[in-house]
């Protein structure tokens, strides 16, 4: 099932089209807006914002190839969206505000290496943040990173690995 | 103390993140409720929008028709207003008459000083 079928897909039905976009693209996008929110409620509710407005929108797409970046897109600005939103409610600093996040009731704190690995993600400035998780959790290409993150390919590129230096230095600086 | 030479191999994709059973299906459900609450909302605003629309035209159609005949209405009694006086002038009789263009003289006289 590749995107011209959803797009197909929602115009002969609506309701299964919308199926068959969640069930291309439900469990990944949640994911993304998980690792950037971290709080479960939060991210079910910036995935069903995110699924309600590329529904909407998604008629407008001419190009078909585009629908993952696009998608990844919106769900990229719900999800910042929420941690702004969190941010200010907790009137915080942003490293300090991921880590009160990080107390959500579905974070496993008996995997205390992958904690560290998310914290170290968590803080990255937001475009590192994004990039790295694009790439190395949704194996993404830099030309789709490109477009979500508003970057060029070489960007993405740079993005990516001055994010994983920074990962590797600070999962070896903090125990 | 050791240092540490973190290797993203040793952890791969690995997240401390939990979910709920079934959370997947309760994102699609609770966001296609509100697809369909917020089509059938922007169905009724339509529905609205065109009952207004409806309205207003008539509305105006109406404001158009009445001025149309007041203005009718008026014009044509300017041009009959002094026949008619005149027809009931005449049709009354004599002293009627002298009666009325008294007061007439009267009135002009007071209306002068």
């Amino acid at each position: 099932m590749d995107a011209k079928d959803i797009i197909n897909g929602i115009k002969a039905d609506r309701e299964r089209g919308f199926k068959m976009l969640m069930a291309k693209y439900g469990e990944p996008v949640y994911w993304h807006i998980r690792r950037l929110v971290v709080a479960h409620a939060d991210a079910q509710d910036a995935t069903q914002e995110t699924f309600i407005r590329a529904f909407k929108g998604i008629g407008n797409i001419k190009d078909g190839g585009k629908l993952t970046a696009w998608l990844y897109c919106i769900a990229t600005n719900e999800a910042l969206r929420v941690v702004e939103k969190r941010k200010t409610e907790m009137g915080n600093g942003n490293e300090a505000c991921a880590f009160d996040m990080m107390a959500d009731s579905y974070v496993d704190y008996d995997n205390m290496e992958a904690v560290k690995l998310q914290r170290a993600i968590l803080s990255l400035p937001r475009k590192q943040q994004v990039t790295f998780n694009l790439r190395y959790y949704d194996e993404m290409d830099y030309a789709a990173i490109a477009e979500v993150t508003e970057t060029t390919p070489s960007g993405a590129k740079a993005n990516y690995h001055t994010a994983k230096e920074k990962i590797i230095k600070y999962m070896n600086e903090n125990d | 103390m050791e240092k540490r030479d973190f290797n993203f191999d040793n952890i791969g994709k690995q997240m401390p993140y939990r979910t709920p059973d079934n959370f997947l299906s309760e994102i699609e459900q609770q966001a296609w409720a509100k697809i369909e609450m917020q089509g059938n909302d922007a169905g009724s605003r339509r529905e609205r929008g065109i009952i207004i629309g409806i309205k207003s035209i008539a509305a105006v159609a109406a404001s158009v028709i009445l001025l149309f005949s007041l203005y009718n209405a008026y014009t044509k009694q300017e041009i009959v207003k002094y026949d008619d006086v005149e027809q009931a002038f005449l049709s009354l009789c004599e002293a009627d008459q002298d009666f009325l263009l008294e007061i007439y003289a009267h009135e002009l006289d007071g209306f002068c000083e």
